[in-house]
This record gives structure tokens, sequence and C-alpha cells, in this order.
């Protein structure tokens, strides 16, 4: 999985690209680190080129989401691909996500 | 019906590229890419929980996994050398309710909203197999021409 960051203003943007499952769910895990550990973080997740996810990624992004709000933080997904809306929507993590169209709705909604 | 057989050591390694060796199967055989998608789905959370929770990671075990397909079901058994898994225990899986905060428990899940028939039995050499079966369109925007004419 390749993994880019860039921050804007306040608001950290992390993207995806490639396969989010066991072998590349703790190498999210450990890139946004940093990010998270930071009281009252703003984190986006841009999913736009994830071309793939299982139970294993979506276990990585619960875990992050929790490690946000433990830190008061706010996590927004963004620019999710149909398929991998359904996965989030077949195990009913769509309604616990704060999922957005892409990153400039998701900044303006912080 | 095409028929498709591989084995896998128990290695996090062997784990790592069985995507690159199953998935092309898939790609070559299904046109409709969320269906694809569905399928390499169902074939990876099944391979994650034989070398996870059946081997328990025990590298000296192997994974098979066998995939068939004709112009109506597309079948994948995956088998393992654990201790299986009973009927009850599965279902009382699928219908427990993932908790917000749960970070595992959702594979088999997503396999069971993705199949129209889980069964799972010991074949004749004792290991522990899951059979998925999902029915698929014979569309041909759907299913490559040719797939399962053997």
């Amino acid at each position: 999985m390749k993994i880019t960051q860039k921050a804007d203003g306040d608001i950290n943007i992390i993207g995806l690209q490639g396969r989010l499952d066991l072998t590349s769910a703790s190498e999210l895990k450990d890139a946004s680190r940093d990010i998270i550990d930071k009281q009252n973080c703003k984190l986006i997740l841009n999913m736009e080129a994830v071309d793939f996810i299982n139970s294993s990624g979506l276990g990585a992004l619960v875990s992050i989401l929790k490690d946000v709000r433990s830190s008061n933080g706010t996590l927004k997904l963004s620019n999710l691909a149909p398929y991998v809306k359904e996965i989030f929507d077949i195990t009913q993590l769509s309604n616990i996500f704060d999922i957005r169209e892409n990153d400039q709705i998701a900044r303006s909604s912080f | 019906m095409e028929t498709y057989a591989f084995s896998f050591p128990n290695t996090a390694r062997a784990y790592g590229i069985s995507a690159d060796i199953l998935n092309p199967v898939i790609d070559n055989l299904i046109v409709d890419v969320p269906e694809k998608q569905r399928l390499k789905l169902i074939v990876s959370e099944l391979v994650m929980n034989a070398y996870v929770h059946g081997n328990k990671s025990d590298s000296d075990k192997t994974i098979d996994v066998i995939i068939q397909i004709d112009n109506e079901q597309f079948v994948v058994v995956v088998k393992d050398q654990g201790e299986g898994l009973k009927e009850e225990g599965y279902h009382e899986m699928v219908k427990s309710v993932s908790g917000e905060s749960d970070e595992s428990g959702r594979g088999m899940k997503i396999v069971h909203k993705l199949s129209d028939q889980v069964q799972l039995f010991r074949d004749e050499d004792d290991k522990f197999c899951i059979r998925v079966t999902r029915r698929i369109n014979s569309d041909p925007a759907r299913v490559r021409p040719g797939a399962g004419k053997n």
C-alpha cells in the first residue's frame, strides 16, 4: 500500500493507494500514529485509490477512529469507490464513520 | 465447470502473495468490476480466516484453495488443518452484532452477506473445509465468455 501525507492548515490528509488488508493494516496505523497522537487532530483519509479492502483493513480504520476520538480529534473518510462504500454498508460501518464525497466537502465539514 | 486449485504454506508471506495468485483467476473469469471485487473479498476473507483462525499462523500447515465457476455460480472451497467450526458456532458468529469499536470479527459476516450458500465439512484428509457459493449472472458483461465451458 502506498501512503501519502499532506497538511492543509490544521487538517491532515492521508492518501491511501492499493490494497488495505492484513498485510497493510499495520502500515497504515504506523503511518498515522504521529497525527493521531496529537490532541484535537483533524484527519481526512482519502480512499480514492484504495482498490481493495477487507475486514482487516476495516479493523485498522476502526482502530484509527478509536485513537482519534480518544485524543478528542475528528476523522473523516473521503472519496470512497462505490465498491468500497458497499463494504462499509454491509458491515454497517457507514453508520460509524463520517464519510464524505471528496476532500473539499470533508474539509469544510470540520 | 472450470476448476482451479492452489495450495499455499501457512505463512504471512504466502498470505501476502496469495492474492497476487488468486485475483488474476477471478479477473480472467469475471468482467463486471463490482462483482469481481465481491468475489475477491470472499476469497480473501476465507484465506485470512484459514491462516489466522484455522491454522493459527502455524507455518507447518497449509491452506488449499479451489475455485470453480460456470455460467451460473462461483464456488470457492478453502481448506485448513485447524479444529474447524461447527454449524452452530458459525451461525452464532455471523448473527452476532459487531460493536462500534470492535476491530475484528467482521470477516465471516462479510462472507455470509455476500454468499448464497456456506457449507462447513471435513474432507477425506480430515482438513476443515468452507465451501462458499455465490450465484452469478450469466450476462456476458459479468462473466467472461467461455468461462466454465471445459
